[in-house]
């Protein structure tokens, strides 16, 4: 008699995902990228309305929904204001590999930003991070005008 | 102004994490079969179709063109929803809206995930590609993170968190749809389970699920012929928020899209005390934490007490508001169905067809929806018309 | 039954191969500000707000997360249809009919640059069975031409002849991509892609959007001068396989524009409407989809293009904007033709106006070879 060991496994199709998309920085991400590469500075950008300076920078204020206006220099120091660390190999969107783990991530509020961005953080031990630490970027040395020329935040004493 | 609309009929699919026994369009087919036998309708009534569901999680474009079939929807009216992890609550808001025009009478929503078929987690990580595909760590990452801000705002404990992980999965155990059953589940289990990204373990976390869910809309002379206890739909009310995480300050606790649309779904239906009013919710849990903030969110307590509802049992089945006798987004996640599911399950407690996962007597039933921060969903449903 | 919503704003972008530096926010913002000047209107009045894209061709997932702050949906409810725009526009009109919205915002845009449009296009067949074949739209759209012309003994010419109308009639039209005119040895010679189909007899590759304004009956007379009213609308899907169809039957397209008509009231299609706007991503498709609507017989489609009757100065001009053959947003199809519709029943077409124009068809099309079909009316 056939038992139900033998059943052949399930027919699955493999099919792989091969795309290519070139994606247009726009105006904002532009100015943004093209300083971090030559000068090393961060940049956010002003909603004339809020005053809130926004990071990363865009076209558009929501709250406002009206054009952002004026550059505004920020960081390279910040504050913690949300933190993690990661022990799962999740997928880093920009090369489709495993970022190595365990490491620390965070939410940085920027030395006059309003809105904090999502960076890696120095420090990966659950033990050593706190919300209110203070963290500087600390970037590459040959950058190449895209977000990993901040390699991550490093942990400062003030 | 819109008609009335009731539910009439759900059904879903056995959720696991992989289906290996059907294809994506075979398992809508699954989910739309089992709405039309609990509607007692044929698929010949159904005048529209709403699709709904994440596209790039199994990679397709313009999904519903291979699955519409299976929802029946050939040779009928239809489309496809898709926000994110709301796509299954903007679906049945699409299917509410279609009965409520008086253009169509009896509308099928089909929210469905085969996550098996692709790579959820590649999925997750294309976001903005010049900024959060190479920071944020998907989307446990930027839970993990708002957790960090929610605990240190309001006090929220571990302990209260895995109550909320034994609660969903004993709960779940009454579904005979469920994905993850855990009958012996405890506290100290979920806190030994791995840390995926402190302080979030993994027994605190959705799963990936696949599966479908379907619903049946229809206008009020429908339903009140073919259906002995139609669910009313009451409210349905979206709100939209802040895609970077960093936008919006301690965003777990603030979650100013949800209370948004729940304050003004409460005010459509004069909904006052919704932990008094409400007979169950079902609300949409992608881990935890989210659970209790969603309690304070929606008005069940007082910010910062959220922790107090479960470690109280108010939110269990016998408690005074049970929240998620389905088990829950943290039992099973086929994410563009989850919404649906939620919508469902609210209904089915009104249908009085919950089995044993049965709340006694519901009247007025609490669904919600979320997409990664960005969209709040809040549906409410009554066996009063009005 | 009297119309019980209206278009009370529009806006377009013009079609471009490569928009380069912009990026999409900024594309979409701008049409949307257009569309609410338009309008009168400003964000505080936005009750709800619809999007279609599909997030492949954007390669994003939830790709209408980007569009957030610039469709003025913070704290609003915004929903996305995953395919044509006419589609949103369908969900925009439902939620104003169920009395959820008053003001809905509508908005479709896609930038084909991005990436690679067949092989997109591949990912819309079943995995299974149609897309390891590796079919796309070029290749099943051929399929399709060939079953439709060997039925009707219609020629490689009668095709091309859509192509020359088509490119003709963009000069007239400042948003158009392709504005160079063609002849009908020019297009049979250019290259063969997939047997019948041309590189001419195919739509562009593009980047655009467009948005349009929808308002409920009240506030539409309380906001507006000139409203366009959506008079009939019906859609309607067919299989997905292409062995299960009827290739050239078009069952999906007859009763959306049936339905369409029957909410409008009319009957004969090609002396009530004054102008229709038709999505054909290829040359043929326009015949096919002329045929299908009851312009004129099954086929006779390339009969009354040759004989002007769907010229500009016939009596139904079709595509007088030169249609998708002259720039194809793909999402974005089907909202550009609703925008052209309104702007003829307005009056405000420009050179491409179709003198008297007050009940124009606007036609949007989903998946391959006209699988899900989306038929509107408009008047005024």
């Amino acid at each position: 008699m056939k038992r139900n060991t033998e059943r052949e496994e399930l027919l699955r199709i493999p099919i792989q995902m091969k795309l290519q998309y070139r994606f247009p920085a726009g105006a904002h991400y532009e100015r943004f990228f093209r300083e971090l590469k030559k000068t090393g500075k961060i940049m956010g950008i002003k909603c004339p309305e809020c005053e809130r300076v926004l990071v990363p920078p865009r076209p558009v204020c929501g709250e406002c929904f009206t054009r952002t206006g004026e550059w505004v220099e920020v960081g390279p120091k910040g504050t913690v204001v949300a933190h993690t660390s990661i022990y799962f190999p999740f997928i880093d969107g920009s090369t489709g590999k495993p970022r190595p783990i365990p490491y620390g991530a965070g939410l940085i509020q920027l030395d006059g930003a309003y809105s904090a961005i999502n960076h890696i953080l120095e420090e990966g031990d659950p033990d050593k991070l706190h919300i209110g630490m203070r963290v500087e970027a600390m970037l590459k040395e040959k950058r190449e005008g895209n977000i990993g020329d901040i390699l991550y935040f490093k942990t400062i004493e003030e | 102004m819109g008609k009335k609309v009731a539910i009439i009929g759900t059904g879903q699919t056995n959720h696991c994490s992989s289906r290996e026994d059907v294809n994506e369009m075979e398992l809508v087919y699954e989910a739309a079969a089992a709405a039309l036998k609990d509607a007692e309708m044929t698929i010949a009534e159904i005048d529209a179709v709403v699709l709904a569901n994440m596209e790039l999680f199994e990679g397709r474009a313009l999904h519903d063109m291979w699955c519409g079939e299976g929802a029946g929807a050939f040779m009928k009216h239809s489309f496809k929803i898709s926000t994110g992890g709301t796509s299954g609550t903007s679906g049945a808001i699409s299917g509410y809206y279609h009965a409520a025009s008086g253009l169509f009478d009896r509308v099928m929503v089909v929210g469905f995930e085969k996550h098996s078929d692709g790579n959820t987690l590649a999925g997750m990580a294309l976001t903005d590609p010049f900024w959060d595909r190479h920071v944020a760590a998907a989307a446990i990452g930027n839970f993990a993170l708002s957790v960090s801000e929610y605990m240190a705002d309001r006090g929220v404990t571990e302990e209260q968190s895995a109550k909320v992980a034994v609660k969903a999965r004993r709960n779940a155990c009454n579904n005979p749809h469920a994905h993850l059953q855990m009958p012996d589940l405890t506290v100290k289990k979920v806190l030994e389970s791995p840390v995926l990204a402190y302080p979030v373990h993994r027994l605190e976390m959705c799963p990936q699920s696949d599966g479908a869910c379907a619903i049946i809309f229809a206008s009020e002379e429908i339903a009140k012929k073919r259906c002995p206890r139609p669910a009313w739909v009451r409210a349905a009310v979206t709100r939209h928020d802040h895609i970077y995480l960093g936008e919006v300050k301690n965003r777990l606790a603030t979650m100013r899209s949800l209370k948004e649309a729940a304050k003004v779904a409460y005010e459509t239906v004069g909904i006052k005390e919704p932990l008094k009013e409400f007979d169950v919710a079902e609300i949409y849990d992608p881990l935890t934490y989210a659970e209790i903030a969603w309690y304070e969110a929606l008005g069940f307590c007082k910010d910062g007490e959220g922790g107090k509802l479960i470690d109280d049992g108010i939110t269990q089945m016998d408690g005074e508001l049970p929240v998620n006798p389905s088990g829950g987004v943290i039992s099973t996640n086929p994410v563009g169905a989850s919404g649906t599911i939620r919508v469902a399950e609210a209904a089915l407690q009104i249908h009085g067809r919950g089995g044993r996962r049965q709340i006694p007597d519901v009247n007025l039933a609490l669904a919600t929806g979320y997409g990664v921060y960005c969209w709040s969903d809040v549906l409410i449903l009554s066996s009063k018309p009005d | 039954m009297n119309p019980q919503v209206a278009i009370i704003g529009t806006s377009q972008t013009k079609f471009e191969a490569d928009k380069g530096y912009e990026d999409i926010p900024e594309t979409v913002f701008k049409v949307v500000q257009q569309a609410m000047a338009e309008a009168d209107i400003d964000r505080d009045d936005l009750d709800s707000i619809v999007t279609s894209s599909v997030d492949l061709w954007d390669g994003r997932t939830a790709s209408n997360q980007m569009l957030t702050d610039v469709v003025g949906s913070i704290m609003k409810p915004e929903s996305r249809v995953a395919g044509d725009g006419l589609g949103a526009v369908f969900q925009g009109m439902l939620a104003i009919l169920a009395g959820a919205s008053e003001i809905t915002l509508v908005v479709s845009q896609c930038r084909g640059s991005l990436g690679v449009h067949n092989e997109i296009s591949n990912w819309v067949f079943d995995p299974i069975y149609q897309q390891p074949l590796g079919l796309d739209y070029l290749s099943a759209g051929a399929l399709q031409a060939n079953h439709y012309m060997n039925q009707f003994g219609i020629s490689q010419e009668d095709c091309a002849r859509v192509v020359i109308k088509n490119r003709r009639d963009a000069q007239n039209n400042p948003y158009a991509q392709v504005v160079k005119e063609a002849t009908v040895e020019e297009v049979m010679g250019s290259l063969m892609w997939a047997y019948p189909i041309k590189e001419m007899d195919a739509a562009p590759v593009s980047d655009g959007a467009c948005a349009v304004v929808l308002a409920s009956r009240h506030k539409a007379k309380a906001l507006s001068k000139e409203p366009v009213w959506i008079l009939g609308a019906g859609s309607c899907l067919d299989s997905h396989y292409l062995g299960d169809r009827d290739l050239t039957g078009g069952d999906a397209l007859i009763r959306a524009s049936n339905a369409a008509y029957g909410m409008a009231g009319i009957s004969d299609p090609l002396k009530e409407l004054d102008v229709a706007e038709v999505s054909a991503a290829f040359s043929y498709q326009e015949l096919l989809w002329t045929e299908l609507m009851g312009f004129c017989n099954r086929g006779e489609g390339a009969r009354i293009l040759k004989e002007g009757q769907t010229s500009l100065g016939g009596s139904l001009p079709v595509n007088p904007s030169g249609g998708m053959i002259v720039g194809n947003p793909v999402t974005v199809a089907g909202l550009t033709r609703l925008v052209e519709a309104v702007l003829q029943v307005r009056g405000k077409a420009g050179d491409r106006q179709v003198r008297g124009a007050s009940r124009a068809l606007s036609h949007g099309t989903t998946g391959c070879c006209g699988q899900g079909q989306y038929v509107m009316i408009v008047g005024n």
